[in-house]
C-alpha cells in the first residue's frame, strides 16, 4: 500500500517537500506571511488621519508610547506611515508581475510555437526593449504618464514584459519538441489547444520562479521611482518616497530612513528567498 | 575573427534604431506644447503656434521621427527647452561624472565578487561559503538608495572621513562608488562560485590532482582560467546594469552626472533633454554589451574556432 502511494505523489507533492527542506526558504515564507499580516491589519488598525496629519511643533520626535518609531519632518507618525504603505509596495509588486507576465506569456508563447516569420518579427521587436535598461525604461514611461501608483505600475510591468517573453519563447521552443506533443497533434488536438493546454503547464516552473524574484524587482524598482519622485506623490506613504523626505535629515533624526530602508529590504529579501527555494525545489539539477 | 566582430556590429544597428523608435515613440506622447514649455505661460497663443511650427509640432509623427533619426546621425540631439544650449553638449558634461562612477563600482564589484566567489567555490559547504552567499542575498534586497544613505550616516557623518555630497574629487567618489557595487555585486559573486565549481568537477582538474600539483597552482593555473570565461561575461552585463544603477545612486550623493540631468528634464518637463540623455544612456547599455559580446569571442576558445574554420 506504501509503495503504491508513493508513486502516485504528484510533481507538486515533491516540489514542497523539497521546499519545506530548504531553511532559508522557508525562512522567506514566513518573513511573507508576517508582511502580508501586518498589511492586512494596517488596513484595520492604521487610521488614514493618523498616516497624514502633521504636527508640526511635534517634529522629529524620538520614540514614545504614542510614536512607537518617532515623528518625521512634518511631525507625523513614522510607525503609521511605515505600516500603511506596505499595501502599496505589495499591490505594486504583485500587479506589476501579473500584468508584465500575461503579456509576456503571450508573446513568448506564441512567437516559440508559431516561429518563421511571426517569431521573428516578435522577437525583434522584443531584442529592441531588452536593449533598453528596465530602470531607465520604467523612469521614460512615467516621465510621460506624471507620476502616481497606476503610472508608475504601468511604467514597470512595461518594462519587464521583454524578460518574461524570452523566458517563455524559449521555453516553449524545448518544450514543443517533446513526443507528448506530438502525441497531441496526432490525436487531432488543435493548435491553440497544444499551446495553452498542453505546452503551457510545462513551461510554468521557471515562470514561477521569475515571477517570484521578479516581485522583489518591481518592489525596489517601484520605491526607487518614488525616491526619485516619480512615484506615489504625497502626503501618501511610499517607503522610497518616506526614505527621500527623511534623507536632510539624517544627521539630526536617522529613524525615518532606517525603517523605511529596512522595510524595502525585508521585502525584497523576502520574496527572493522564496523564489530561489522554489527554483531549486522545481529544477533540483539546477543548484549548482 | 573579423567576421564574427562585423557580424556584431551589423547587428547593433537594428537595435539602435529600434531604441530610438520606441523611446521617440514614448517620449512623443508627452503631453504639453514645446512652445509653451520654452515660451512659459505668458506666452501669446500666436507666438507659441509659430514657435511650434518651426520646431516641427505639427509634422506627422513619422516625418518628426525621420528629422530626428537624421539629426542624431549627425550628432545633433536638438537643443534643451531651458537652457537653450544643445543637448549633446550638456550631455557631454555630465558623461565624465557618470562614467567615472560606473568604472570605479565595477572594478570594486569585480575585486570585491572575484576573489570572494572563488574562495567560496573552492571552501564550498564551509562557514565562509555561506556567509559570503547570505551577505550577497542581503545586498541584492538592499535598495541602492538606502544602503547609501547608510555609508553616508556612518563615513561620512558618524566618522567623517568621506564627504557627503557632490563629485568634485576621488573622495566623493568612493562611496557611490562602493553603494553601487555592493549592490550589483551579487550576479558577479554567484557566477564566479558557480562557474568556478563546475570546472573544478571537470575530469582535467582531477588529473591534475592526481599527478600531485598543489591546489594553488590547481586552482590559479587550471580552474580560474576556464572558469573566467563566462564571469567576464556576467561582469560585462553587469557593467549596464551599474550604468542603469547610477541614477539613482547621483541622486543620493547629489552628483552632477546623465543620471541627476535625467531628473532635472523631466522635472522641467525638458523633452528634448530627456529623449537624449535616455537615448544616450540605452545607446551606451548597447554598446557596453557588445563589447561583451565581441570580448566573449576572444576569450572562448570554442566562439573563436567556430570563425577559425572558415
Amino acid at each position: 500500500m506504501e509503495s503504491v502511494r508513493r508513486k502516485k505523489r504528484s510533481q507538486w507533492q515533491d516540489v514542497y517537500r523539497r521546499f519545506r527542506k530548504n531553511k532559508l526558504a522557508v525562512f522567506g515564507l514566513f518573513m511573507l506571511l508576517v508582511l502580508l499580516i501586518v498589511a492586512v491589519l494596517s488596513i484595520f488598525l492604521v487610521d488614514y488621519d493618523k498616516v497624514i496629519t502633521q504636527d508640526v511643533y511635534n517634529k522629529f520626535a524620538p520614540w514614545s508610547w504614542e510614536h512607537p518609531l518617532g515623528t518625521d519632518s512634518f511631525g507625523r507618525d513614522i510607525f503609521s506611515r511605515l505600516l500603511y504603505a506596505s499595501r502599496y509596495s505589495i499591490t505594486i509588486g504583485f500587479a506589476v508581475v501579473t500584468m508584465s507576465i500575461t503579456a509576456g506569456t503571450i508573446i513568448g508563447a506564441v512567437a516559440g510555437y508559431y516561429g518563421g516569420i511571426i517569431d521573428n518579427v516578435l522577437m525583434r521587436i522584443i531584442d529592441m526593449f531588452i536593449a533598453i535598461p528596465v530602470h531607465l525604461f520604467a523612469i521614460a514611461v512615467v516621465a510621460v504618464l506624471g507620476p502616481g501608483i497606476v503610472n508608475l505600475t504601468i511604467a514597470i510591468a512595461l518594462a519587464n514584459i521583454s524578460g518574461y517573453a524570452r523566458l517563455m519563447r524559449s521555453s516553449v521552443l524545448t518544450v514543443k519538441e517533446m513526443d507528448y506533443i506530438e502525441a497531441a497533434r496526432a490525436s487531432g488536438a488543435s493548435n491553440s489547444r497544444i499551446l495553452w493546454k498542453h505546452i503551457l503547464p510545462a513551461t510554468l516552473s521557471p515562470m514561477i520562479v521569475q515571477a517570484t524574484l521578479g516581485i522583489g524587482f518591481a518592489i525596489i524598482c517601484a520605491s526607487a521611482l518614488s525616491y526619485l519622485g516619480l512615484g506615489i506623490m504625497p502626503p501618501d506613504p511610499e517607503w522610497g518616497a518616506m526614505l527621500a523626505e527623511g534623507q536632510p535629515a539624517i544627521s539630526i533624526s536617522p529613524n525615518l530612513v532606517l525603517v523605511a530602508g529596512f522595510a524595502i529590504m525585508y521585502v525584497v529579501l523576502a520574496f527572493n528567498l522564496v523564489g530561489d527555494g522554489l527554483r531549486e525545489a522545481l529544477d533540483p539539477k539546477m543548484k549548482d | 575573427m573579423y567576421r564574427y566582430i562585423a557580424k556584431r556590429i551589423c547587428m547593433l544597428i537594428p537595435v539602435l534604431l529600434g531604441i530610438t523608435l520606441i523611446i521617440f515613440t514614448i517620449m512623443s506622447l508627452a503631453p504639453g506644447e514645446p512652445g509653451r514649455i520654452i515660451l512659459g505661460e505668458r506666452a501669446s497663443p500666436e507666438a507659441v503656434e509659430e514657435l511650434n511650427r518651426e520646431l516641427g509640432y505639427y509634422d506627422p509623427f513619422i516625418v518628426q521621427y525621420l528629422n530626428y533619426l537624421k539629426d542624431i546621425c549627425t550628432g545633433n540631439m536638438g537643443n534643451s527647452y531651458k537652457t537653450g544650449l544643445p543637448v549633446i553638449e550638456e550631455i557631454m558634461a555630465r558623461l565624465p561624472v557618470t562614467i567615472s562612477l560606473a568604472a570605479l563600482a565595477m572594478l570594486f564589484s569585480t575585486l570585491m565578487s572575484v576573489p570572494l566567489g572563488v574562495l567560496a567555490a573552492v571552501k564550498q559547504h564551509s562557514i565562509f561559503d555561506s556567509l559570503t552567499m547570505v551577505a550577497a542575498l542581503f545586498f541584492t534586497a538592499m535598495p541602492a538608495f538606502w544602503l547609501g544613505i547608510l555609508l553616508i550616516l556612518f563615513f561620512s557623518i558618524y566618522l567623517g572621513i568621506f564627504p557627503v555630497m557632490g563629485a568634485s574629487s576621488f573622495r566623493h567618489f568612493v562611496l557611490p562608488a562602493l553603494t553601487l557595487a555592493l549592490t550589483n555585486m551579487a550576479i558577479d559573486l554567484r557566477m564566479t562560485r558557480s562557474s568556478m565549481l563546475e570546472v573544478m568537477r571537470q575530469d582535467y582538474i582531477r588529473t591534475a590532482r592526481a599527478k600531485g600539483v598543489s591546489d594553488k597552482v590547481v586552482i590559479f593555473r587550471h580552474a580560474l582560467k576556464n572558469a573566467m570565461i563566462p564571469v567576464i561575461t556576467s561582469i560585462g552585463i553587469n557593467f549596464g546594469y551599474l550604468l542603469g544603477g547610477t541614477i539613482v545612486t547621483e541622486q543620493v550623493f547629489g552628483m552632477p552626472g546623465l543620471g541627476s540631468l535625467l531628473i532635472n528634464a523631466i522635472r522641467t518637463k525638458d523633452t528634448p533633454l530627456l529623449t537624449g540623455t535616455v537615448l544616450f544612456l540605452a545607446f551606451m547599455f548597447s554598446v557596453v554589451t557588445l563589447i561583451v559580446d565581441v570580448s566573449y569571442g576572444f576569450f572562448d576558445p570554442k566562439i573563436k574556432a567556430q570563425y577559425q574554420q572558415r
